[in-house]
């Protein structure tokens, strides 16, 4: 039978949309599906009908593919949790392993961004100012100091 | 009385079946077919008013298929009249145990509601 030019669009139009599909669904099915839905066009006698067709069987994958990929995530997750069970010792290890993985790169980040990103911890923050004596007793140009001893060099006449 | 393990799932365990699926089951029950041959066979015995779409169609076979409930054909039962890109589906033992029991169900909750008075009875 001839593939009409209606029927390559729908055939290109629903190819595109199995893609929401998990591949494995879409290596399975997806040729199925499209012979039917273009064994559906050819049976209908009027072109909106065709459009409607067309339409609602896009819009019934647009329904379908989560819940497809939220089988194949439990199928996955109760495969995992069978294997856990089996390999306890080297299950332990693992999410231990991954667990340093995550935890050390997080906190060395998180240091570092409140050392050298993040803002002081103050009201206007931006007004801070590091302030040195010069100490000349012991040859310190740059010496700390007390905090009374600092106001009252600021107040004493130069 | 102690308890025996069950080898397997029984019938009763997949009840009640969803519309969709017990459509398909009924629509294999006596003979085999591909997607489509399903999908007219269902418009046709309910008048045009169940017009499955591809995907529900394929969702549906995918869980009977690992349900056991249906089985994918290796050899087509006309090659010389279809096209040979098509799947086969047939009904396993343990399906159509499943679709009779769901028949059952269903016309246990008729008879009832005729007993009942919410349908006229007939004869």
């Amino acid at each position: 039978m001839p593939v009409t030019r209606v029927e390559r669009r729908a055939r290109r139009l629903f190819g595109v949309v199995l893609h929401l599909y998990p591949g494995s669904y879409r290596d399975e099915y997806g040729r199925e599906m499209t012979l039917v839905l273009l064994d559906r066009l050819r049976g209908e006698r009027n072109a909106a009908a065709r459009v409607v067709v067309l339409f609602a069987a896009v819009a019934s994958v647009f329904a379908d593919a989560p819940k497809q990929h939220a089988f194949l995530l439990a199928q996955d997750l109760r495969l995992a949790r069978r294997l856990i069970r089996r390999e306890r010792w080297f299950a332990t290890v693992a999410i231990g392993t991954v667990a340093l993985g995550i935890a050390l790169p997080t906190a060395v980040f998180s240091a570092g961004k409140s050392l050298l990103v993040d803002a002081l911890p103050y009201r206007e923050a931006e007004r801070a100012a590091m302030a040195w004596v010069t100490n000349p007793r012991q040859g310190r140009d740059r010496d700390v100091t007390s905090y009374p001893r600092l106001l009252s060099g600021c107040s004493s006449p130069a | 009385m102690p308890r025996t393990r069950r080898e397997g799932p029984e019938p009763d365990d997949f009840l009640p079946l969803p519309r969709d699926t017990f459509d398909v089951l009924v629509s294999l029950a006596d003979r085999d077919r591909h997607g489509y041959a399903i999908l007219q066979d269902i418009a046709e015995r309910t008048d045009g008013r169940i017009r499955l779409s591809p995907s529900t169609l394929y969702a549906v076979i995918k869980r009977l298929l690992e349900s056991e409930l249906i089985e994918e054909l290796s050899e087509r039962p006309d090659p010389a009249h279809d096209d040979e890109r098509r799947r086969y589906y047939r009904l396993t033992p343990f399906g159509r145990r499943v679709a009779e029991s769901e028949a059952a169900r269903l016309t246990r909750l008729l008879a009832d509601a005729k007993a009942s008075g919410l349908m006229p009875r007939k004869g």
